[in-house]
């Protein structure tokens, strides 16, 4: 094909014929053929043999959920904190670059592995399957996956979790479960993080667990301050509750 | 953005099927997008283009068949479609109808060329 004013690639087109002779007009034929196929298809495969890995070993797999800076890592140094000897977690870190958060999550002392997606804004099946593998997981503990910052892309693709958490801080906007709807529809479980920040900003805690609830009536909710601890409770029992069952 | 990796995934749907059922060329994808898919059509559109580059898929048509979902009002009982998770029913006005489907994103049939 012609690079520069695309005039090529119609050669099956033409015909070079002498008049009076007889040609046999070659046989061009199409065809439709029915697949019907979901495109994100091989991804839930994947991730479907991830859930079975997990459900067999009783490893509770959370997939951890928000836009970027609303404390997703400041919530696992603190959980990992208070439940040494309770509960045996490990992490996977995704980022688009750098190994910061898993470096801030390995100095907790627990097994990380930092998955780096270059210019990709989720992460899927297929890097949580090659993550686990690089982890010591072991039976009845708890997997948190924190997932690229990113309220769109993520909800879309499945990874093999027993659920997915979001995570909303009130320095954003109360309205965020009405801008972004995806989310907060696939999520089973909401924290509402930063609360110590709460006597400073106008974030109507009461409007965003309404607007939450709009498109998602099981949603559950826990408001959390990683940085105080508050609420941190709650969330812990939640945990507890659901590892190893 | 994820419109790229559902692009590709969609390319390598169709030239799966173009080796294993023979022929030539790709001229035509048919593809249902539910109206909650999450996907951006002109996204995925500029993206199809891209990702087809250099495959037997290059010169496909690529038609994007809009599948509405369906909210039920909890009301008055009436269906009718959504393009929203936050549907307002039209007849009487009750928010938050039961949603069914839209979330489909699906390649359905590809024209294959000899």
């Amino acid at each position: 094909m012609c690079d520069s004013c695309d005039c090529g690639g119609h050669n099956d087109q033409v015909t070079v014929r002498k008049p009076g002779k007889v040609y046999e007009v070659p046989e061009k034929s199409s065809r439709t053929v029915q697949i019907e196929v979901d495109v994100l298809a091989k991804n839930e495969e994947i991730s479907a043999r991830n859930r079975a890995y997990f459900l067999k070993n009783d490893i509770l797999t959370l997939n951890l959920v928000s836009s970027p800076g609303s404390g997703k890592t400041a919530i696992l140094e603190r959980t990992i904190g208070d439940l040494r000897g309770k509960a045996t977690m490990a992490v996977i870190e995704g980022d688009q670059q750098t190994s910061r958060d898993a470096e801030r999550i390995g100095a907790t002392g627990v097994e990380v592995v930092q998955v780096n997606t270059g210019a990709g804004c989720h992460l899927d099946g297929s890097m949580v399957h090659r993550a686990m593998h690089q982890l010591d997981l072991v039976p009845n503990s708890i997997l948190f996956i924190e997932n690229v910052g990113n309220l769109v892309c993520p909800a879309m693709f499945d990874l093999g979790e027993a659920a997915k958490v979001v995570i909303i801080s009130v320095t954003e906007g109360e309205d965020k479960p009405q801008k972004y709807p995806q989310m907060f529809a696939a999520a089973s479980l909401c924290l509402i993080n930063k609360t110590d920040l709460l006597p400073h900003l106008d974030f109507d805690v009461d409007a965003c667990r309404e607007f939450a609830g709009q498109v998602n009536s099981a949603l559950e909710f826990i408001e959390v301050s990683a940085k105080t601890g508050e609420g941190m409770g709650a969330w812990y029992s939640w945990l507890l509750e659901r590892v190893g069952r | 953005m994820h419109e790229m990796s559902l692009a590709m995934s969609i390319i390598d749907l169709a030239v799966e099927h173009l080796r294993r059922e023979g022929g030539s060329r790709v001229s035509e994808v048919d593809i249902e997008v539910g109206s909650l898919a999450g996907v951006m059509v002109d996204s995925l559109e500029f993206c199809l283009e891209a990702a087809a580059r250099s495959t037997p898929v290059e010169e496909a048509d690529f038609k994007l068949v809009p599948v509405m979902a369906r909210g039920d009002c909890s009301s008055c009982r009436r269906s009718f479609e959504v393009d929203s998770f936050f549907a307002v029913c039209p007849v009487c006005g009750e928010t938050c109808p039961a949603i069914s489907g839209g979330q489909e994103l699906k390649v359905r049939s590809l024209t294959i060329e000899d």
